[in-house]
């Protein structure tokens, strides 16, 4: 029992060891971001949706510019009154709603930049 | 003081642990937030309460490919009216030559497609019901039926039919949905006379056999014929005749005339031919299956020359008949009926499928009821006290019930259609009708009692007209929980 014993607490230690090695920062990003695709696909998500969540996360892990979500989220805005125009009503309501989702991730992301300021970092 | 202080330094470690990593737990966070939510709505009441139902593909679309060589995909353009998070029922009914995997998605406008589910088609069944509950993502109109990457032959052939489409209040907590089928089933086995291919080559022959069919009824009879020479002059007759009664017409339930030079219009196949001979059969039994020559001049060198159906070839007929079913308080359940879970109600939905098995649909009739293959609906002698009668068992005591009708259009005839509770005390259905149009009824009650079934009689009008019958006929009924 005993030998048995130290058996799982030495090979416990390598275990930790080698999970250790292998949790970087840098991995767990990939497996977050592996993640929220795999939670898009089970849900049938659409594939801009998997990738706007993908990106979301992503931005998260890896700070992006907030400016950079904006610039998106206003072009996608600029176009939908050309869309709508044009008589693509369908194309024009989707590129509203990505213009809302980076605007909101836009000023999500701001506001984290602005706390950060504050705290001086 | 101990354990106070153990607890204090494992609540610094976790302070340390999540300041450090605040961005990978909001991560986790956020994951775990969109995996809840998206979770089938369980115990969430936020979808709309609309009722509506969507529908198409006749029941006779069962014998009419849809999917076949060339053509990958079938669609129906504006079924749909969804918004992101309506819930739907989808439940068709499918058949294929070989195993087939169907894919049905959701279209939108501008060619979004949303996947609602793949359904596995098996070669060996005569068909097959199935059934999905989906939560639409966004805005979609059309819903398309897709062959699934598998090679292609020609002989892989896919059959929908019955398509129903029902908006839901709710996806979870619903009770299994009630299909009303009727199966196909090739009866082939026989005791009779022994075999003899050229029987019909001697005058004054008449062969019969004799086939056993469940609860439900016989829809065709098919042959082996082989022309020899003209096949003889004169008209040919199949019967199909109920063994019990001794003689007299009520032994002949369904006869055919045909001669020898118009048996092409019946080849169903080479040398395969079919003979349309529906016979109701509510308890089912042994029915005596007849074809006789004795009307037809013959010889040896022109006659018509039969072949066999079984392993050793004993049988002259393979009957084409169906079995119906019932539900547990053995009650019939019509043929195209549904009875399904909304959430805070039931529906129950019946249509007359324009198919032959509509015969089987019906409760009673006088003997003069049969099915019009040229108008694809049931038609009755117009003669006075012409009847037939639909029972509809709403399974539980219903809330509402709606009628629709349209006349089927044969020369100038009136049509009455009265409902009752107990099958004796009838009221008159009123209807509009245009000018030299069909009548139309549409007409909806609530239930006063707490009735299961509803009577509905389509009776002759006493207009002097040759035949009458119904060119769609609809209920539907809400139901308690």
């Amino acid at each position: 029992m005993s030998l048995m014993k130290r058996y799982l607490i030495e090979n416990f230690g390598k275990a930790r060891s080698a999970f250790k090695k292998i949790a970087t920062k840098s991995n767990w990003a990939i497996v977050l971001l592996s993640l929220s695709v795999l939670l898009g696909l089970y849900y049938d998500w659409s594939n801009m949706d998997i990738f706007f969540f993908a990106l979301f996360i992503y931005s998260i892990l890896n700070p992006v510019d907030s400016r950079r979500f904006a610039t998106g989220g206003l072009m996608f805005l600029t176009l939908t009154p050309v869309l709508l125009f044009l008589n693509k009503t369908e194309r024009a309501e989707e590129f509203a709603v990505y213009a809302f989702y980076l605007l909101s991730m836009s000023v999500i992301f701001a506001f984290v930049e602005l706390k950060k300021e504050e705290k001086g970092e | 003081m101990y354990i106070k202080f153990e607890a204090m330094k494992h609540w610094k470690k976790i302070s340390v642990f999540s300041s450090e990593n605040t961005r990978f737990l909001v991560a986790v966070g956020i994951l775990v937030f969109a995996f809840w939510v998206n979770l089938p709505s369980k115990g969430r009441e936020d979808v709309k309460v609309i009722k509506s139902v969507a529908s198409f593909g006749a029941f006779w679309e069962k014998y009419q490919p849809v999917i076949y060589l060339g053509i990958d995909s079938f669609e129906k353009k504006d079924i749909l009216d969804s918004q992101a998070g309506d819930a739907y029922r989808l439940v068709f009914g499918a058949r294929a030559d070989d195993d087939q995997i169907v894919e049905v998605v959701a279209r939108s406008q501008n060619g979004k497609e949303f996947s609602i589910g793949k359904f596995e088609i098996k070669k060996e069944s005569d068909g097959g019901t199935f059934e999905k509950i989906f939560v639409a993502d966004g805005k979609y109109q059309d819903l398309i039926f897709k062959r699934n990457g598998k090679e292609v032959l020609p002989e892989s052939r896919i059959y929908i039919y019955n398509v129903r489409l029902t908006r839901l209040e709710r996806v979870s907590n619903l009770d299994k949905t009630i299909f009303g089928k009727t199966d196909i089933l090739n009866v082939g086995s026989f005791d009779g006379d022994a075999y003899d291919a050229e029987v019909l080559s001697r005058k004054g022959k008449t062969v019969s056999q004799f086939v056993e069919i469940e609860k439900g009824g016989i829809l065709f009879v098919d042959m082996k014929i082989e022309k020899v020479g003209n096949g003889g002059g004169g008209k040919y007759r199949i019967s199909i005749k109920d063994p019990s009664k001794e003689k007299g017409k009520k032994k002949y339930l369904k006869s055919l005339n045909f001669d020898s030079k118009s048996l092409g219009k019946y080849a169903k196949d080479e040398g395969l031919y079919r003979f349309e001979l529906p016979v109701y059969s509510k308890n089912g039994g042994k029915y005596e299956l007849e074809i006789s020559n004795s009307e037809v001049e013959v010889d040896s060198g022109n006659y018509l020359k039969l072949g066999g159906f079984g392993d050793g070839q004993e049988s002259f007929f393979n009957v084409i008949a169906t079995k119906y079913y019932e539900d547990s308080n053995g009650e019939r359940i019509l043929t195209n009926a549904v009875f399904e879970d909304l959430g805070s109600e039931y529906l129950y939905c019946y249509e007359n499928n324009g198919y032959v098995t509509d015969l089987l649909d019906v409760f009673e009739s006088n003997e003069s009821l049969q099915y019009d293959w040229f108008r694809n609906s049931l038609r009755n002698t117009g003669k006075k006290g012409s009847f037939y009668t639909y029972k509809i068992d709403t399974v539980k005591p219903f809330k509402s019930f709606r009628i629709e009708a349209k006349q089927l259009e044969i020369e100038k005839d009136q049509i009455k259609i009265e409902y009752s509770f107990d099958n004796e005390n009838w009221k008159n259905l009123t209807y509009v009708q245009e000018k030299n149009g069909p009548q139309i009824f549409d007409h909806s009650f609530s239930n006063e009692g707490n009735h299961d079934a509803v009577f509905i009689r389509v009776g002759y009008g006493d207009d002097g007209s040759s035949a009458f019958g119904l060119e769609k006929f609809k209920v539907t009924a809400y139901i308690s929980k």
